[in-house]
């Protein structure tokens, strides 16, 4: 048993069934409020404020001009 | 022409830009007066400082767009944060560099933002030609 695993005796077999109730089926993200949060993120956190050396600006502007080109 | 408020930026970008082109270096101490000086001379390239007085690096980059929407600018800072440098490649800045680069390494990315912005001169890459 591992130790975030709770402890069902073998003989509960109704709490085997409770906790199956509770297990998650399925996750999903709406991508639009993924991209709303990230956008705060980015402007509006730590993140907005975090100092890039040359070599990170230097990325962020190879990227945009392989964007503008494309879109050309 | 060069942008900064800072006297000791400026004469340090004169030097390093005479390596590498020829023809009239304008000066200007803030955004109005780039502003005044490119609506007179129509300068090729134009490095900007960040952050200035009377009208920051973003917002002159935003005017001299419209007047003209294809001017080169490479925009200058000494603290390089990531939403500045994003907020300068969506104005349509053609380039950034930190202040605290070393030299060989500014010269590059200035001959380099020539090489792509200008056609015209595509040798200078290969350190033929001089704008």
């Amino acid at each position: 048993m591992t130790p975030d695993q709770p402890h069902i005796p073998p003989s509960d077999p109704e709490g085997m069934a409770d906790l199956r109730r509770f297990e998650i089926q399925e996750v999903r993200y709406s991508l639009p409020e993924m991209l709303r949060e990230l956008h705060l993120e980015r402007t509006h956190s730590f993140f907005a404020k975090e100092i890039i050396d040359q070599v990170e600006i230097n990325k962020i502007f190879a990227e945009a001009r392989a964007r503008r080109a494309k879109a050309k | 022409m060069i942008v900064d408020d800072d006297d000791h930026v400026r004469t340090f970008l004169i030097v390093l830009l005479r390596k590498i082109v020829s023809g009239n270096i304008l000066e200007a101490r803030n955004g109005e007066e780039a502003i005044a000086n490119y609506r007179r001379e129509r300068p090729d390239l134009i490095l900007l400082d960040v952050n200035m007085p009377v009208m920051d690096g973003l917002e002159t980059l935003g005017r001299l767009r419209e007047i003209n929407p294809d001017v080169v600018v490479i925009m200058i800072t000494s603290l390089a944060m990531r939403k500045i440098v994003e907020d300068a490649v969506r104005a349509g800045a053609a380039n950034f560099i930190r202040k605290d680069t070393p030299k060989p390494q500014v010269i590059e990315i200035i001959r380099e933002t020539i090489v792509t912005c200008f056609p015209k001169y595509q040798e200078f890459g290969s350190e033929a030609g001089t704008p």
